[in-house]
């Protein structure tokens, strides 16, 4: 979330797509009634099925699963059209006003650059005309016709509402009054928020949905704002904070790329070059030479800049004294991914059926239910020699090589069977304690890091994970004892000290290094404006410096604050747990007042967060150095850029051009640099907005599985129930909760039940090219025939969180979606499909 | 204060089915007046933050313990009546957190540990159909053999790249890694820094599906 859940209090205008709030985060709602209720505000809800939520909006309409940039492009035409935008705030904190190189263009759904026989683009038209200077054009009367907003302007130009509808299946009328009441908020007193989920992200086009997003909200004015932005209602406890570790293979903690196998990755000084924003082409041989350049500023970086010195603390924290300005700072040991390949979560599983890896950790997670394709996911493990699985049950993924995992309710020659003597994978299971068992901070889904404290023994012989790499690592050092081999180094001299005086492991000790320590007298590093890049600092990943402290002779962590006070009254409750980055509540907050930095925008002076103060000392310790922001939240900015520079109006400071990105320059994204509508891989109609199907930057794993429309007719989608969780192991193992939902069931219209003879209570089985489930019918009005572009197409829903374990047990509904992810998140499109369905 | 199998039904079953859900009908504040009968002794409530959805609603684990502090037995766990965020509410998930360590037995109704939880290490041996109980010592030691032997047959150390120079590349390629997003932070952490140390390359987390 760029703001959080209780700011939604303060919105005017909630879109939520592609999320069932009502039941997922049911405390969300409870906010944006607050504002209904104390402000008049309006909740919209768009999504394929009446839900809960729409239960509880002042407007519902359906759209196909899967057409969200219809949906939205037509919104971002309507907003120009009507000449809704909010003027001001576009032409001064967004790159509307930058003039795009001749050569980019777009044709017959294809952006320039596109290489057919690699299928991908090259990105060099994707980018700014420049000065002698490398700083980027602008025309802010936004007239030149090579400017963004013109450009933006012509591509949105084929999304008028008639098609956008006949794509959509959205009644026109319910399309134009949605359209009327967001688009409302760019009024320079107003603000909207959009809410999203799943159903937003797990497309073919996940990523780019989520920039078409952007651009509303960016158009809009809505960003950096009380009651704006983009928020994320993420599923996990945790995803947050375990996203901002980089247990993902494409980043290293603090979201920096990970290293390749390439030459300019080649050493610490090639990578710092490629990973800092700005320094391609910069003179520079080594850390010092950079370190000169750095502090005089170099155009097109951003905050990035200090990317070195975020590299070069983490490696420090990771590797200790073997991390010397001599060796790269142990660089070296960062393990290079092959450039070529792809080690996201459906290629992982590609390769583990192909028998290419022989051991997997199951950190508590359940891919035999949760994973895309979940009959190949559940044979590839198969396929390993040895896998662990840490968790509090032995769930679906943990018992994979039972006889019950490979009961189906259909014989389905395509869909492997196999008994546990043919299974010659090694399982070790490891129980792992429950969250209250142990303790440790989670980031929420607004960046809130809160603190976890002990309320119970862990049950038996369970252990907190913590406890468990600590004793693993202990064991895997004292094999490779103090052997010689360079490439047993960065176990070897792998730092690894989090024991107490007793030989328990000291949450306190991995929070530290986590957040940050100086290596002279091991005191926390009070922010990560103090990191350095000479190894006197530490810190395992940046965005948490600072959430330790030193104070009155000891170490505070502020994740455990519990000062409920609010004293702007706009729910930011600084003292309440700590937020990443900096304690900042609303992420780009410079955008809440006006470009001169002084005036809050016309009747919006309640939700001003930050302003510029010309006689506020910037830096106690420094009389001499006036004028500095200040605010009720912390100003998202640094603190002493002052009217005098560029980057005063310059608020989104991670990009290099310090703006909010309508025209997504350069790699920004893989397959455009501004969204377009292609149809799912499974879809029950043609593209008619352009001349390609799929999205063409899409890898397809799996060509012969492709469903079509002739055999499954029917969309098929998932989603979740209020009293289950994920794929159901931390709930269908309760019995109050199996009890209050104890049946895998699918949702289907009265219309297609009656076509299919199917009564609500019956058993049916849905199938698509994959495999076959069955499930309970649930007939309902909450799912309406389409009308797609004159074609009468029927969608069904299904719950994706059952399996054979637990106290309520059922078919997986995974077993029926594709192995096919986002073009750039790689994310498996399980929210649409084709299946066809009938009576068990 | 015990809530019974029907109590809980009764009261979020009602709120399902209800609009209530999403105004967080199952109000915490009954049920924390309950609790405040039963507080006759060394009753410890301990703050906590729900493992479910990510909104982060703060819940309190009221514990009884001995003289010395030491845990006697859970409870209840309730809403955190203090936490900006959910304000003493929880939704049925949230509500039924006691249940993640114990339950009431079916007819007798004595308080027990959920017999789901899996409170032994196991091992399933290759070709077997069944788990046996280990020690702890064993699995760790046999789990370290099996990484050693994976990581030190397939590390790549170095690797030629496309300008025909050899750079040092540190990975394997046949050991994975997956979930981590129900992990507290500091145990996601180290998990990240142990395997990128080993030189894993495939690892991935929920937040990629
Ligand atoms: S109590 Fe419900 S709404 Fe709150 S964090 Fe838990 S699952 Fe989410």
């Amino acid at each position: 979330m760029t703001n959080h859940i209780v700011d939604l209090k303060n919105t005017d205008c909630a879109l939520i797509m592609g999320s069932n709030a009502a039941e997922n985060h049911p405390i969300s709602m409870r906010w944006l009634l607050k504002a209904r209720d104390t402000r008049g505000a309006k909740i919209i809800h768009v999504d394929p099925r009446y839900t809960r939520t729409s239960a509880r909006a002042d407007l519902y309409t359906p759209l196909r699963s899967g057409t969200d940039i219809a949906f939205l492009g037509g919104m971002i035409k309507y907003i120009i059209d009507n000449e809704l935008y909010h003027r001001d705030y576009v032409v001064n904190y967004t790159n509307a006003s930058y003039l795009i190189k001749d050569e980019f263009d777009f044709h017959d759904g294809l952006f320039s650059g596109w290489d057919k026989e690699n299928k991908k683009y090259d990105v060099s038209s994707w980018d700014y005309q420049a000065d002698a200077n490398g700083l980027p054009l602008t025309d802010p009367s936004l007239q030149n016709p090579r400017c963004v907003f013109q450009l933006m302007k012509k591509h949105y130009e084929r999304y008028d509402i008639d098609t956008v509808c006949k794509i959509t299946g959205t009644p026109k009328n319910k399309y134009l009054e949605v359209l009327k009441t967001f688009c409302a908020t760019g009024a320079p007193d107003k603000t909207g928020t959009i809410l999203y989920a799943m159903g937003i992200t797990q497309h073919t086009v996940g990523a780019q949905n989520i920039r078409a997003f952007a651009i509303v909200q960016l158009l809009l004015g809505n960003m950096g704002r009380p009651g704006g932005g983009i928020n994320a209602l993420r599923g996990e406890n945790n995803v947050q904070g375990a996203t901002d570790m980089a247990l993902l293979f494409h980043i290293i903690p603090g979201y920096v790329d990970s290293p390749m196998n390439t030459a300019d990755n080649k050493d610490l000084i090639s990578f710092i070059r490629k990973v800092t924003p700005g320094a391609a082409k910069l003179p520079f041989t080594n850390l010092a030479e950079f370190r000169e350049l750095v502090k005089a500023g170099f155009p097109n970086s951003g905050w990035k800049i200090h990317t070195s010195k975020w590299v070069v603390s983490m490696l420090k924290a990771w590797y200790g004294k073997a991390a010397t300005p001599g060796n790269d700072f142990a660089y070296h040991y960062l393990p290079k991914r092959d450039e070529k390949k792809n080690y996201s979560h459906i290629a992982m599983f590609e390769a583990m059926h192909r028998g290419e890896i022989e051991g997997l950790f199951v950190n508590g997670s359940n891919p035999v239910v949760g994973g895309p394709n979940s009959n190949k996911e559940q044979e590839a493990l198969t396929k390993l020699k040895w896998m662990v699985s840490i968790d509090l049950w032995a769930n679906e993924t943990a018992e994979f090589w039972t006889h019950q995992a490979w009961d189906r309710p259909v014989k389905n020659p395509d869909v492997p069977r196999m008994t546990p003597a043919e299974i010659g994978t090694e399982v070790f299971f490891l129980p792992a304690a429950a969250v209250y068992e142990k303790e440790g901070t989670a980031a929420q889904t607004g960046r809130w890091v809160q603190y976890r404290w002990k309320g119970a023994e862990p049950v038996g012989d369970s252990k907190s994970d913590l406890w468990i790499y600590n004793e693993l690592v202990k064991k895997i050092k004292q094999k490779y004892g103090a052997s010689k081999r360079k490439e047993d180094e960065p176990i070897v001299n792998m730092t690894w000290d989090y024991d107490d005086e007793h030989g328990h492991d000291d949450i306190m000790k991995v929070a530290l290094e986590l957040c940050g320590y100086n290596v002279a007298d091991g005191k926390p590093v009070e922010g990560f404006a103090k990191l350095a890049d000479d190894g006197s600092t530490a810190c395992g990943c940046w965005v948490y410096c600072g959430a330790m402290t030193f104070k009155d002779g000891k170490n505070i962590y502020k994740p455990q604050l519990r000062k409920k006070d609010d004293p702007s009254g706009l729910g930011i409750h600084p003292e309440w747990g700590w937020a990443w980055p900096m304690n900042r509540r609303i992420v780009y907050n410079r955008c809440s007042v006006q470009p001169d930095g002084v005036t809050p925008w016309p009747g919006d002076a309640k939700r001003q967060l930050v302003k510029w103060d010309p006689l506020a000392l910037a830096d106690p310790k420094n009389p001499t150095s006036l004028g500095s922001w200040v605010g009720v939240d912390v100003p998202d900015f640094i603190k002493t850029t002052g009217p005098d520079k560029a980057a005063f109006t310059s608020p989104f400071i991670m990009r290099p051009e310090g703006k909010g990105c309508l025209f997504a320059a350069k790699n920004s994204l893989k397959d455009g640099p501004f969204p377009e509508h292609y149809e799912p891989w499974e879809s029950p109609t043609v593209n008619i907005m352009n001349k390609q199907n799929l999205n063409p930057a899409v890898k397809v794993w799996e060509p012969d599985k492709q469903g079509t429309r002739d055999k499954y007719p029917i969309i098929g989608t998932t989603y979740r129930v209020v009293e289950h969780w994920q794929t159901g192991a931390l709930t269908r193992n309760l019995p109050w909760l199996a009890e209050l939902m104890p049946d895998m069931m699918v949702e289907l219209s009265e219309e297609l039940a009656k076509e299919k003879g199917i009564k609500n209570g019956h058993n049916v089985v849905i199938s698509t090219s994959r495999g076959d489930v069955k499930a309970v019918a649930c007939v309902t009005k909450r799912f309406k025939p389409f009308n797609i572009n004159g074609q009468y197409i029927h969608q069904i829903g299904l719950l994706w969180q059952f399996g054979f374990k637990g106290y309520a047990t059922g078919d997986p509904a995974n077993r029926l979606t594709p192995h096919i992810g986002d073009a750039n998140a790689m994310c498996p499109e399980y929210k649409a499909w084709l299946c066809d369905i009938r009576r068990a | 204060m015990r809530v019974t199998r029907r109590q809980f039904l009764k009261v979020t079953g009602a709120t399902a089915a209800s609009l209530a859900v999403v105004d967080l009908g199952f109000d915490m504040t009954a049920t924390a007046s309950a609790i405040k009968g039963v507080r006759t002794r060394n009753v410890t409530p301990t703050p906590t933050v729900c493992p479910y959805c990510a909104s982060g609603c703060g819940l309190m684990v009221y514990s009884e313990r001995d003289a010395a502090g030491r845990f006697v037995k859970l409870l209840s766990v309730q809403g955190d009546p203090d936490n900006p965020i959910n304000q003493g509410g929880a939704c049925s998930k949230g509500a039924a957190m006691f249940n993640l360590r114990e339950i009431y037995e079916e007819g007798t109704g004595k308080q027990v540990i959920n017999p789901k939880r899996v409170q032994k290490p196991m091992y399933r041996a290759p070709g077997s159909d069944k788990w046996e109980e280990k020690d702890w010592d064993w699995m760790l030691d046999k789990i370290a053999d099996r990484i050693k032997e994976t990581r030190d047959s397939s590390f790549i150390h170095k690797e030629k790249i496309a300008d025909g120079s050899e750079i040092i590349v540190n990975r394997t390629e046949k050991i994975a890694s997956l979930g981590g997003s129900g992990l507290d932070n500091e145990e996601a952490y180290v998990l990240s820094k142990m395997m990128r140390s080993l030189g894993v390359v495939y690892l991935e987390t929920q937040a990629r599906i």
